[in-house]
């Protein structure tokens, strides 16, 4: 809604509402000044008549005339005179003569007392009824007088008329007044309006034109203050609006260009990621092919682990009566000395043979890794003073001392018995082997978390090309030696297998000529 | 009398050399070639001590340990092998019976003193 109909609205209803609540006071007031003039009237005429009516009774004189005039009265209905009993005793039109009063008004109501009177109204306000009580001889009557108040209610109808002919010609003129008036005031309001609207449009620093010493005055001199900025603001806008398009136009030709980097990245990534599939699957083929392959190497592993103790009965076993009976051989009573020299050289080779095939078998189980190991704690002093009671013989044989030189209490190892016993002599006997005078010395110490054996003897020594070599396999001195000396070229490389396999470490030092010494570590039991 | 010996081994010569030693230590020396003949010579003849090969044709030398244990009047038993055994598992074994295990290749000496000391 307008700002305008607010206004206007506003003040009309304001007006239309005092207008109409005054026509009412007014009306009322009118109306009541009406009525009481015409009850006054009769009540008036009602005593008079009464009065008339006592006196005429007691000097016989009945007022006729009086009755008359009342009867011509404008407002006039009815008059009767009611006796005690409420009968109708004389009445303006006979015919009610003899009749109950109280029958035609049933809600009358008591009868005023000696000398009292009683307005009775009719609730339409149609008619009203005066009673008057009156004395006749000894007897109490009433005298009743009806009048209409059609009159009243005629002059109501007048004044109510007048007062909306009134309130309307009223209204019509407040409203043209009120028009034109609150037009008036607004007039500078629609022409900020219509400028703020143009500003709105672009036309930026448009000023408008109101004389006025009020507060619009005050309002259009800052619209105009404030469309000025707005047209500096503007401006200062499409100034830097223009550097701004040059500067985005620059930018998004730098991101077309870097989308279409992206896109060609994109592009050969996906390449890569179909390559990466296709090589997936590869991957996967070659995984299938690996697993079958793993399958049929274990099964060949296990092939050949179950060969390899076949192989060991079958390479042993021939060897057992051949070496049992030279054994038993040897110590006949009819043998000549010359056989018992050959029986002694059969025994030997046959030993020497059974040597052979354990140290092969051996070399072979620890190449496949098939080889079992008891390992538990165990003392090396017990180890290197057992290995030297076993060998002392054999040294003796030979004229060498063999002694044990253990300086300290050593802690305990993890091993295998059997095995570490099977390095130590085996160690010993080369120290044997290649010393032909002087001692061999076995001793130990403890060195950090490791148990340092040593094998150390007085022989022929090793030449220094030699020593890295000499753990592996078939590898012997020197050929010329090999005659000599015997054995399969295999013992230190089983020796260095078996303490690999206990997480130690096996090597020699020498100085040709002078002797050996042979080193190797234990890592001691945690 | 002499205590009886029950030598079962696959090899006859082995057998024999076997045999041939515990003759001249004394022994009275009976001999089988496999596992089922082992057992029916025990059903027939009381035997003190039986010298047990491991690897046999048709059944080994456990199974026929096994069976000899479940026996009545069983015999004392040896294994004579060249299949090596941890010291646990001959632990194990001799638990469940077994006298002794005698290594292949044995010496003379060897195997006269290890079944001299089950025998006593």
């Amino acid at each position: 809604m307008k700002l305008f109909w607010k206004i206007f609205a506003t003040v009309f209803i304001s007006f239309v509402v005092i207008i109409v609540a005054t026509s009412y006071i007014t009306l009322d007031r009118d109306l009541y000044y009406i009525k009481d003039s015409i009850i006054e009237e009769n009540g008036i005429l009602a005593e008079f008549t009464a009065r008339e009516m006592e006196i005429g009774y007691l000097e016989s004189k009945w007022p006729f005339e009086t009755l008359r005039k009342l009867s011509e009265r404008s407002d006039f209905l009815f008059w009767w005179v009611v006796m005690d009993d409420g009968t109708i005793h004389l009445a303006d039109n006979t015919s009610f003569v003899g009749t109950g009063a109280y029958d035609y008004f049933p809600g009358m109501g008591e009868m005023p007392g000696e000398g009292g009177e009683k307005l009775f109204e009719d609730p339409g306000q149609r008619y009203g009824i005066f009673i008057k009580s009156m004395k006749i001889g000894t007897s109490r009557w009433t005298f009743w007088i009806g009048f209409s108040m059609r009159e009243m209610q005629e002059a109501m109808r007048i004044i109510v008329i007048t007062i909306i002919l009134i309130s309307v010609l009223s209204m019509a003129a407040l409203s043209i007044f009120l028009y034109l008036t609150v037009k008036y005031f607004l007039k500078p309001l629609n022409k900020l309006r219509e400028g703020a609207l143009m500003i709105g449009k672009g036309e930026a620093g448009k000023e408008i034109k109101i004389k006025a010493g009020d507060e619009m005055g005050d309002l259009a001199k800052t619209f105009n203050e404030m469309s000025r900025e707005l047209k500096k603001s503007r401006d200062d806008l499409e100034r830097y609006n223009k550097g701004l398009e040059k500067d985005v136009r620059e930018r998004t030709r730098e991101l077309e260009k870097k989308m279409d980097d992206i896109n060609k990245a994109k592009a050969a990534t996906l390449n890569i990621m179909e390559d990466i599939s296709e090589a997936n699957e590869e991957l996967e083929t070659k995984q299938k092919e690996i697993e079958k392959a793993n399958r049929e190497l274990k099964k060949f592993d296990r092939l050949k682990s179950e060969f390899m103790n076949m192989g060991a009965h079958e390479l042993k076993t021939p060897l057992i009566p051949i070496v049992g009976y030279l054994d038993m051989m040897k110590d006949s009573r009819n043998l000549k000395p010359d056989q018992k020299d050959q029986i002694d050289i059969c025994l030997r080779n046959a030993r020497r043979l059974q040597m052979m095939v354990n140290d092969i078998l051996d070399t072979s189980k620890l190449e496949a890794g098939s080889m079992k190991f008891d390992m538990k704690p165990m003392n090396p002093t017990v180890l290197i003073k057992n290995t030297v009671k076993d060998m002392a013989k054999d040294a003796a044989a030979k004229g060498l001392k063999l002694a044990d030189e253990i300086p300290e209490k050593l802690p305990n190892i993890m091993g295998d018995e059997y095995r570490l016993t099977q390095v130590m002599a085996n160690l010993v006997n080369n120290a044997i082997k290649y010393t032909d005078k002087g001692t061999i010395t076995v001793y130990a110490q403890r060195k950090g978390n490791s148990i340092e054996v040593y094998v150390q003897d007085t022989g022929i020594g090793i030449a220094k090309n030699d020593m890295p070599k000499i753990f592996t396999k078939f590898f012997q001195v020197d050929t010329s030696e090999k005659r000599k000396h015997g054995g399969t070229g295999l013992g230190l490389a089983i020796c260095k297998g078996i303490i690999k396999h206990h997480g130690g470490n096996i090597w020699v030092e020498s100085n040709l000529g002078k002797g050996s010494r042979f080193i190797f570590t234990l890592p001691i039991k945690k | 009398m002499p205590k009886k010996i029950l030598v079962v081994d696959d090899e006859p010569d082995t057998v024999e050399l076997m045999k041939s030693i515990l003759k001249s230590e004394g022994y009275s020396v009976e001999t089988a070639y496999n596992g089922k003949e082992c057992l029916d010579k025990l059903k027939s003849a009381k035997v003190d001590l039986v010298l047990l090969d491991i690897m046999m044709p048709d059944m080994s030398g456990w199974d026929v340990f096994g069976r000899i244990m479940k026996m009545r009047a069983k015999p004392k038993v040896a294994f004579v092998s060249i299949i090596e055994v941890s010291p646990e598992r001959k632990s194990t074994l001799m638990k469940q019976g077994l006298s002794d295990y005698i290594m292949k290749p044995f010496t003379k000496d060897e195997i006269v003193k290890k079944v001299k000391k089950v025998l006593v």
